[in-house]
Protein backbone atom coordinates (compact mmCIF):
# COMPACT_ATOMS: atom_id res chain seq x y z
CA UNK A 1 0.00 0.00 0.00
CA UNK A 2 1.55 3.50 -0.93
CA UNK A 3 0.21 6.50 -0.12
CA UNK A 4 2.24 9.72 -1.77
CA UNK A 5 0.07 12.26 0.59
CA UNK A 6 -1.88 11.97 4.00
CA UNK A 7 -5.32 9.83 3.11
CA UNK A 8 -7.62 10.55 5.62
CA UNK A 9 -8.92 8.09 7.00
CA UNK A 10 -5.99 7.03 9.69
CA UNK A 11 -7.01 7.98 13.29
CA UNK A 12 -3.74 10.07 14.37
CA UNK A 13 -5.56 10.72 17.51
CA UNK A 14 -5.87 7.23 18.26
CA UNK A 15 -2.03 6.93 16.98
CA UNK A 16 -0.69 9.73 19.02
CA UNK A 17 -2.62 8.45 22.38
CA UNK A 18 -0.38 4.72 22.20
CA UNK A 19 2.62 4.59 24.15
CA UNK A 20 5.68 3.37 23.10
CA UNK A 21 8.77 2.46 25.06
CA UNK A 22 11.79 4.37 25.31
CA UNK A 23 15.37 2.58 25.58
CA UNK A 24 15.20 2.64 28.74
CA UNK A 25 11.83 1.03 29.35
CA UNK A 26 10.03 4.50 30.34
CA UNK A 27 6.86 4.60 28.34
CA UNK A 28 6.31 7.57 26.41
CA UNK A 29 3.10 8.51 24.67
CA UNK A 30 3.71 8.28 21.10
CA UNK A 31 1.99 11.72 19.81
CA UNK A 32 4.70 13.27 22.57
CA UNK A 33 7.11 12.19 19.83
CA UNK A 34 6.11 14.67 17.43
CA UNK A 35 4.13 17.39 19.52
CA UNK A 36 6.31 20.19 18.66
CA UNK A 37 8.52 19.17 15.77
CA UNK A 38 7.74 18.12 12.61
CA UNK A 39 9.36 14.77 12.56
CA UNK A 40 10.10 11.81 10.15
CA UNK A 41 8.62 8.62 12.48
CA UNK A 42 10.16 4.88 10.66
CA UNK A 43 8.46 2.27 11.78
CA UNK A 44 11.17 -0.67 11.70
CA UNK A 45 10.26 -4.32 10.45
CA UNK A 46 12.07 -5.66 13.18
CA UNK A 47 15.58 -4.76 14.65
CA UNK A 48 17.70 -6.54 12.69
CA UNK B 1 16.75 6.80 6.42
CA UNK B 2 19.87 7.16 8.51
CA UNK B 3 21.29 8.39 5.54
CA UNK B 4 18.98 11.29 5.56
CA UNK B 5 19.38 12.18 8.89
CA UNK B 6 21.40 15.02 8.06
CA UNK B 7 18.94 16.94 5.49
CA UNK B 8 15.67 16.00 7.81
CA UNK B 9 17.65 18.10 10.78
CA UNK B 10 18.84 20.68 8.61
CA UNK B 11 14.72 21.90 8.02
CA UNK B 12 14.47 21.60 11.16
CA UNK B 13 13.11 17.97 11.86
CA UNK B 14 13.63 15.09 13.57
CA UNK B 15 14.25 11.59 12.93
CA UNK B 16 13.22 8.74 14.98
CA UNK B 17 12.54 5.05 14.87
CA UNK B 18 9.65 2.91 16.03
CA UNK B 19 10.20 -0.93 16.04
CA UNK B 20 8.54 -3.86 17.53
CA UNK B 21 11.46 -5.27 19.61
CA UNK B 22 12.59 -5.10 23.92
CA UNK B 23 13.46 -1.63 24.58
CA UNK B 24 17.47 -3.57 24.82
CA UNK B 25 17.05 -3.94 21.30
CA UNK B 26 15.89 -0.67 20.41
CA UNK B 27 18.95 0.43 22.36
CA UNK B 28 21.55 -1.90 20.42
CA UNK B 29 19.56 -0.82 16.91
CA UNK B 30 20.36 3.17 17.48
CA UNK B 31 24.25 1.84 18.91
CA UNK B 32 24.64 -0.23 15.35
CA UNK B 33 22.69 1.32 12.59
CA UNK B 34 21.77 5.35 14.02
CA UNK B 35 23.18 6.39 17.02
CA UNK B 36 22.19 9.30 18.62
CA UNK B 37 18.44 9.42 16.74
CA UNK B 38 15.70 7.79 19.27
CA UNK B 39 14.34 4.43 19.05
CA UNK B 40 11.36 3.15 20.43
CA UNK B 41 9.88 -0.10 20.97
CA UNK B 42 6.42 -1.46 20.58
CA UNK B 43 6.01 -4.99 21.80
CA UNK B 44 2.23 -5.13 21.38
CA UNK B 45 2.51 -3.40 17.54
CA UNK B 46 -0.10 -1.56 18.79
CA UNK B 47 0.89 1.65 16.59
CA UNK B 48 1.78 -0.60 13.54
CA UNK B 49 -2.02 -1.26 14.05
CA UNK B 50 -3.08 2.24 14.35
CA UNK B 51 -1.17 3.06 11.37
CA UNK B 52 -2.99 0.18 9.02
CA UNK B 53 0.54 -1.32 8.44
CA UNK B 54 0.42 -5.36 6.18
CA UNK B 55 1.02 -7.95 7.98
CA UNK B 56 1.22 -11.79 7.98
CA UNK B 57 4.12 -14.46 6.78
CA UNK B 58 3.01 -13.64 3.17
CA UNK B 59 3.92 -10.02 3.45
CA UNK B 60 7.61 -11.09 4.91
CA UNK B 61 7.94 -14.22 2.87
CA UNK B 62 6.41 -13.79 -0.47
CA UNK B 63 8.01 -13.32 -3.98
CA UNK B 64 8.18 -9.42 -3.87
CA UNK B 65 10.30 -9.83 -0.60
CA UNK B 66 12.53 -12.45 -1.85
CA UNK B 67 13.29 -10.06 -4.90
CA UNK B 68 13.72 -7.33 -2.56
CA UNK B 69 16.04 -9.41 -0.38
CA UNK B 70 18.44 -10.55 -3.47
CA UNK B 71 18.48 -6.56 -4.40
CA UNK B 72 19.54 -5.53 -0.99
CA UNK B 73 22.24 -8.41 -0.74
CA UNK B 74 23.03 -7.26 -4.36
CA UNK B 75 23.92 -4.23 -3.07
CA UNK B 76 26.07 -5.45 -0.31
CA UNK B 77 23.36 -4.76 3.27
CA UNK B 78 23.20 -8.46 4.91
CA UNK B 79 20.25 -8.73 7.29
CA UNK B 80 21.07 -9.70 11.04
CA UNK B 81 18.49 -11.95 13.15
CA UNK B 82 15.15 -10.45 13.47
CA UNK B 83 14.88 -9.06 16.74
CA UNK B 84 10.68 -8.14 16.93
CA UNK B 85 7.79 -9.56 15.17
CA UNK B 86 8.75 -10.89 11.88
CA UNK B 87 5.80 -10.84 10.47
CA UNK B 88 4.76 -7.17 10.41
CA UNK B 89 5.86 -4.47 7.69
CA UNK B 90 7.28 -1.05 8.25
CA UNK B 91 6.01 2.38 7.63
CA UNK B 92 7.08 6.31 7.17
CA UNK B 93 5.12 8.79 9.09
CA UNK B 94 6.34 12.98 8.24
CA UNK B 95 4.20 14.29 11.23
CA UNK B 96 3.76 17.00 13.18
CA UNK B 97 4.16 19.52 14.89
CA UNK B 98 0.83 18.05 16.59
CA UNK B 99 -1.31 15.80 15.11
CA UNK B 100 -0.49 17.13 11.03
CA UNK B 101 0.43 14.44 8.97
CA UNK B 102 1.66 15.30 5.93
CA UNK B 103 2.85 11.55 4.12
CA UNK B 104 2.46 8.04 5.22
CA UNK B 105 3.76 5.10 3.54
CA UNK B 106 2.93 1.33 4.70
CA UNK B 107 5.78 -0.99 3.21
CA UNK B 108 3.65 -4.15 1.45
CA UNK B 109 6.06 -6.48 1.95
CA UNK B 110 9.91 -6.60 2.86
CA UNK B 111 12.07 -4.20 1.25
CA UNK B 112 9.37 -1.79 0.38
CA UNK B 113 10.58 1.42 0.55
CA UNK B 114 9.32 4.79 0.23
CA UNK B 115 10.98 7.19 -2.52
CA UNK B 116 13.87 9.13 -0.51
CA UNK B 117 12.85 12.14 -2.38
CA UNK B 118 8.91 12.22 -1.54
CA UNK B 119 9.74 11.85 2.23
CA UNK B 120 12.24 14.86 2.11
CA UNK B 121 9.67 17.10 0.03
CA UNK B 122 7.14 16.08 2.94
CA UNK B 123 9.47 17.47 5.35
CA UNK B 124 10.13 20.37 3.70
CA UNK B 125 6.49 20.80 3.14
CA UNK B 126 5.62 20.39 6.85
CA UNK B 127 8.76 22.69 8.63
CA UNK B 128 7.56 25.04 5.76
CA UNK B 129 3.99 25.31 7.07
CA UNK B 130 4.90 25.10 10.93
CA UNK B 131 7.18 27.92 10.46
CA UNK B 132 5.20 30.35 8.24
Amino acid sequence: MRLARYTPGMDVAALAAITVLDAEGREVRTGDLWADQATVAVWLRHFG
Amino acid sequence: MCGERGEIESHGARLLFIGSGSPRQAADFAGEHCPGVPVYSDPATATYRALGTARGVATTLGPSSLRAGLRAMRQGFRQGATKGNPWVQGAVLVVGPGDRVGYRFLSSHSGDHPPTADVLAAVREATASATG
